[in-house]
């Protein structure tokens, strides 16, 4: 904006002292959304209710984000100005310009921070709070245009703007309730309690209560064995799984997964945020992988994906099957296929429609469900040592198998093929390896035959088949398994009525 | 890993930590190098204030130093955490689990 003109409010966008907590969390003070919308956003709200309808923004630098969401305030029926500060002895000069006619006033906030209720009174009044004896100036004024054009002379720094608005603004002080903010941890976790406490009646916050005090988005999904203690705000998108407990005064952003058994409360989660399984997160503010501790003073990178993490799109996600496994299996099944059944001499399974299940994740209401594969399990029979083992698992498993790769329902390498119900019966940790991947084909446990029937191989094999996704580390697993096919393919197929009551009394 | 160890007059041994992280890049060290001391101990304590992050491997190598400790009936016990460690504790409840105390001679007390 190239040219100055007379307002009714000046916003400060220039407000010093960002906490270095926020900073290195990469979140800024004033777009922090609390309930719904951001503090800068509130503000605007609340000095067009207060009967503003020309407002100026002063920015300290060029910031686009807030900026571009604020926009020219055409959606709140006012227009707002965007003037930068100057660098020099008088980076505030251009309020000197914006400065009310005589006899007129206008009010001045800073962008991120609320007052309860500013009555619309008289001329020089400053909005001051009582901390525990120090009276503060909140940043919220009417100040005139002398007073104003003192400040723009007088402020010869901006991170000393309180101070010389407390010496050269020669204004009556009125006290009020502890300004809402968030220029650090314990402020942003008090505001969202303070903020979520009010009845905000219909429309206050754009979201539906689904019990006083609770709000959740659209799209969100709430497990029915979740536990929310009001006040809760739960965003758009997002996903409280199992035995989780939520509340009270916690803000859930957009996009977000609390996973099963969690307890979070007193606490901000930022949009996109992974909290892991079984985490306690108190008097903290989320973000991706980091957290702050209001509790600690301190904030924690973590590094382990399990516990926290940002989450890439908008909404949780199943894990996915690379394209060149997809590929390698659709030629390999175009191979494999004619040469199994040019083998099968004794028809025992093999078919074409789908045979088995396989767990997948629900990333609805946790847990996992069945996904229908065209492959039959066969691990238990070669680990059981059962005779032609390997055999079947060839032309029941593998083979068709690979048609499910290819299709991107399974992956070459990676956990053992299991139903939900066996998954569920898992532990925590073995269960968490069928989140992050798909159920694989083969795996290093099927490897070791017999050796492998201590659930500790097994899992040691699940485990290490996450880390052999890459094609380069599955083709030599895929040519170990070709031989050791081979070596095994000696005696006749038993009939589907001999092998079925075989496999059942070694599994019993 | 070489860890520095004292022996207190009551047979408790302090262990101090070496390094500033306990990761997945040194916590098979760590293993070795503590595995003699609880087994020949019967109370261990640790002293945390060198260190400035653990990730969930050094977690995980502390849980393991606290079963060895409970099968044998000896104590584990945490003190001088920074507090990032002890934010980390706390987000996955092993302050639940850890006798954690803020000084040596309260740790020391604490028998």
């Amino acid at each position: 904006m190239t040219h100055a003109a007379q307002c009714d409010a000046i916003i400060l966008a220039c407000w010093p002292d960002e906490d270095p907590l926020l900073s290195h969390l990469g979140v800024h003070s004033a777009l922090m959304p609390i309930a719904d919308r951001p503090m800068l956003q509130r503000v605007v709200e609340r000095l067009v209710a207060l009967g503003c309808s020309e407002i100026a923004m002063v920015h300290a630098d060029q910031p686009h984000s807030a900026e571009s969401l604020i926009g020219d305030g055409a959606r709140w029926g006012c227009r707002i100005r965007h003037y930068y500060a100057t660098e020099g002895e008088r980076p505030l000069h251009i309020l000197s310009l914006l400065a009310p006619a005589a006899g007129k006033s206008c009010w001045m906030a800073p962008f991120d921070t609320l007052i309860d209720t500013p009555a619309a009174g008289g001329s020089d009044l400053a909005y001051c709070w009582d901390k525990a004896g120090d009276i503060r100036w909140t940043g919220w004024a009417r100040l005139g245009g002398e007073q104003v054009r003192n400040l723009a002379d007088h402020c010869g720094n901006l991170s000393a703007l309180p101070e010389a608005f407390t010496r050269q603004c020669a204004v009556a002080v009125e006290l009020v309730e502890p300004p809402l903010g968030c220029r650090d941890v314990a402020q942003a976790l008090n505001t969202t309690a303070r903020i979520l406490s009010v009845d905000h009646g219909p429309g206050g916050i754009v979201r539906r209560a689904k019990k006083p005090g609770v709000w959740i988005g659209n799209g969100s999904r709430v497990h029915p064995s979740a536990r929310l203690i009001p006040p809760v705000f739960i965003g758009q998108n997002a996903l409280v799984n199992a035995d989780a407990q939520i509340g009270p005064n916690v803000h859930i952003g957009d996009g977000c997964i609390v996973d099963s058994k969690s307890s979070i409360e007193d606490s901000i989660v930022l949009a996109g945020t992974y909290v892991g399984r079984g985490l306690d997160v108190s008097q903290s503010l989320v973000n991706g992988h980091r957290f702050a501790s209001a509790r600690w003073g301190a904030i924690v990178e973590i590094t382990d994906p399990e516990l926290l993490r940002n989450i890439d799109g908008t909404g949780p996600q199943r894990p996915q099957v690379a394209w060149p496994h997809r590929l390698v299996a659709g030629l390999g099944f175009l191979l494999a296929w004619p040469m199994s059944r040019m083998l099968q001499t004794q028809a025992v399974t093999g078919s074409a429609f789908r045979a088995g299940h396989v767990a997948i994740p629900n990333i609805v209401g946790g847990g996992f469900h069945n996904l229908a594969v065209h492959m039959q399990a066969r691990h238990e029979a070669i680990y059981s040592a059962l005779p032609n083992a390997w055999r079947q698992h060839f032309h029941d498993c593998f083979v068709p198998g690979l048609r499910d790769v290819a299709a991107g329902r399974l992956c070459l390498v990676g956990p053992q093929p299991r139903t939900a119900d066996e998954v569920m019966e898992l532990p925590d940790y073995w269960q968490s390896l069928y989140r992050q991947t798909p159920t694989g084909l083969i795996n290093e446990s099927l490897m070791l035959g017999e050796a492998a029937s201590v659930p500790e191989m097994r899992y040691a094999g699940d485990a290490l088949g996450i880390t052999q996704q890459s094609l380069f580390r599955a083709i030599p697993l895929l040519l170990r398994y070709a031989v050791q096919v081979a070596r095994h393919y000696r005696s006749s197929l038993p009939s589907a009525t001999e092998y079925s009551p075989l496999l059942h009394r070694r599994e019993s | 890993m070489k860890l520095h160890i004292t022996t207190t007059p009551r047979k408790e041994v302090i262990v101090a930590l070496p390094t500033e992280n306990l990761d997945a890049g040194n916590v098979k060290a760590f293993r070795d190098a503590i595995q003699p001391v609880l087994e020949e101990q019967n109370t261990v304590v640790i002293d945390m204030s060198g260190l400035s992050f653990v990730d969930s491997s050094g977690l995980g190598s502390l849980l393991s130093c606290l079963r060895t400790m409970h099968s044998r009936n000896g104590e584990l016990r945490l003190y001088g955490m920074s507090k990032p460690v002890k934010a980390l504790f706390e987000l996955v409840r092993m302050h639940r689990i850890f006798p954690i105390y803020n000084s040596r001679e309260e740790a020391l007390e604490a028998a």
